[in-house]
């Protein structure tokens, strides 16, 4: 439980440019007491990741153009300081329909922590979140 | 005269520096091709027989190949037929000086483009030459437009993907978080009918999805490589994985796998969608205590899947559309039963995507049988 209070208190970044999708997620989140802010675009959300330093951030993948949240997500992961930051990606293009990839499968050009198709159920999103969040905690550095 | 030999000399120059090949063991015809040509500001080298032409064709990758019919050693038939084997889009253009209707007739069937008789003159060199690198400009140019208009046909699936799905994706999430209580209190009749509502937006995305997996495949392409197969595994995970529809539906499903292990060529991402759907199907349309049995054959070359179901059945009259694109039976009995009509057809593009083809026979009240017949891999 001690834990689990402590990585409530996480800043967690919504990267996303719909923004009825980012109230529904920030109801989620904010009902579990993440300080939550979001970005509805790339450069914003640099800026933002830069300035606040999020302990996680939630990241849609087709946003101003095709492959937005890949070349965040690249720009992020080959960053020596802010490539420790967990990112989950939620989107809803699915691996049949769009790109094929998965962390497990495009490791080496899709680096994100964890992806979830939308919708999501609250109740996985809250877990993914905690688990990449306690996994970061518990990360020797 | 002057004036018009130079119009015509600048008009023949290529922009652009298209590399040319001479090939032809004709000291004086090497010579005074490469003297033109270069003039005219391509990069112009000679070759003096079918081996050593050959040879510097691989190296340098030429836009256009001159060639000599009569050469010692290899002959220029055998020669030109080497060059389309290489690339078939390097224009070859013979020049002889034995130029008959035959000669001409068999250099075409060899991939020959153009035919030059000997002598000519410069002007007549320029003409072929320039027509040829236009050709090959043509081609290639047509195979470049080809490649981007796939690569814009896929680029626009998966956009209008996302633009299908994205609001659908929004007005689920509301949903689930109404329905999970994180905007307040939500009283039991409004908790129905969002649920209801949820679950019809669930049927869109379903829809979606189908109507999108089906422009994939009709665009040509299967997501994901093709490798060898094994049948029993794909079906064993189709059945695992609609066991709770099954036991819901109180269907037994059963499978009958004879011979040897049926390996065929495919992707089996595809092959377990197109098996999902007829089996799901089989259960859907079945009725209580009923069974579907899933059985694997070899017949020659070819595996054969049936899946037998002891369901409604299907009519004559409406056997025939049962495959077309959202056609769904509609009697009283198929009512309760939600679909997108896509299911069929998509399990068989699936399949003819694997060279094999589907079937159907049935009998009202009794069932239905679908065949589903695949080449082996390594045929």
């Amino acid at each position: 439980m001690k834990d689990n209070k402590m990585s409530n208190k996480a800043k967690i970044l919504i990267v996303d440019d719909d923004l009825d999708y980012v109230k529904s997620i920030r109801a989620i989140l904010e009902s579990k007491e993440y300080t939550v802010d979001a970005a509805y675009n790339v450069e914003s959300a640099m800026e933002k990741i830069k300035k606040t330093k999020p302990d996680l951030i939630l990241l849609d993948i087709m946003m101003d153009r095709l492959d937005d949240g890949f070349t965040l997500c690249y720009r992020l992961k080959h960053d020596s300081e802010l490539k420790k930051i967990p990112i989950l990606t939620i989107s809803a293009i699915t691996e049949r329909t769009g790109f094929k990839f998965s962390p497990a499968t495009d490791g080496e050009y899709f680096e994100a922590d964890d992806y979830v198709q939308k919708p999501v159920k609250p109740s996985d999103l809250l877990e993914r979140i905690e688990k990449l969040l306690t996994g970061r905690y518990g990360k020797p550095e | 005269m002057r004036d018009i030999y130079r119009t015509s000399e600048e008009q023949y120059k290529m922009p652009g520096n298209a590399t040319i090949l001479v090939i032809d063991d004709e000291k004086a015809m090497r010579d005074s091709c490469y003297q033109v040509l270069t003039k005219d500001g391509y990069r112009t080298e000679t070759s003096e027989d079918g081996d050593s032409g050959l040879q510097k064709i691989m190296e340098i990758r030429p836009d256009l190949v001159l060639v000599d019919l009569k050469m010692p050693g290899m002959s220029g038939m055998e020669l030109l037929e080497k060059i389309g084997d290489f690339d078939p889009n390097i224009v070859s253009i013979v020049i002889t000086g034995y130029a008959t209707i035959e000669s001409a007739v068999e250099a075409m069937k060899r991939n020959a483009y153009d035919f030059l008789p000997k002598p000519f003159t410069p002007d007549q060199l320029r003409i072929v030459t320039r027509r040829g690198l236009e050709r090959r400009r043509l081609t290639l140019e047509s195979a470049r437009l080809q490649q981007e208009k796939e690569k814009m046909k896929e680029n626009f699936i998966t956009l209008v993907s996302h633009q299908l799905r994205s609001p659908l994706a929004s007005i689920q999430q509301y949903f689930e978080v109404i329905l999970e209580g994180f905007a307040g209190e939500v009283a039991s009749k409004q908790k129905e009918m969002i649920e209801q509502a949820s679950k019809r937006i669930d049927e869109l995305l379903r829809l979606v999805n189908d109507w999108l997996n089906m422009s994939r495949i009709e665009a040509g392409k299967l997501t994901g490589k093709f490798e060898p197969v094994d049948l029993v595994s794909i079906l064993s995970e189709t059945i695992g994985l609609l066991k709770p529809l099954a036991d819901e539906r109180k269907v037994a499903l059963e499978m009958d796998l004879r011979g040897s292990p049926p390996i065929v060529q495919g992707n089996g991402e595809s092959l377990k969608q197109a098996f999902t759907n007829l089996v799901s199907n089989a259960i859907h349309y079945n009725r209580e205590g009923g069974m579907v049995n899933i059985s694997t054959r070899e017949q020659g070359n070819h595996l054969v899947v049936e899946i037998t179901d002891t369901g409604i059945g299907i009519s004559q009259k409406n056997l025939h559309f049962i495959f077309d694109e959202f056609f769904r039976v509609k009697t009283k009995k198929t009512r309760g039963v939600t679909g997108s009509g896509l299911g069929l057809p998509i399990a068989k593009r699936i399949i003819e995507a694997h060279n094999g083809s589907i079937k159907a026979v049935s009998k009202l009240g009794k069932g239905t049988t679908f065949s589903i017949l695949l080449p082996k891999a390594g045929q």
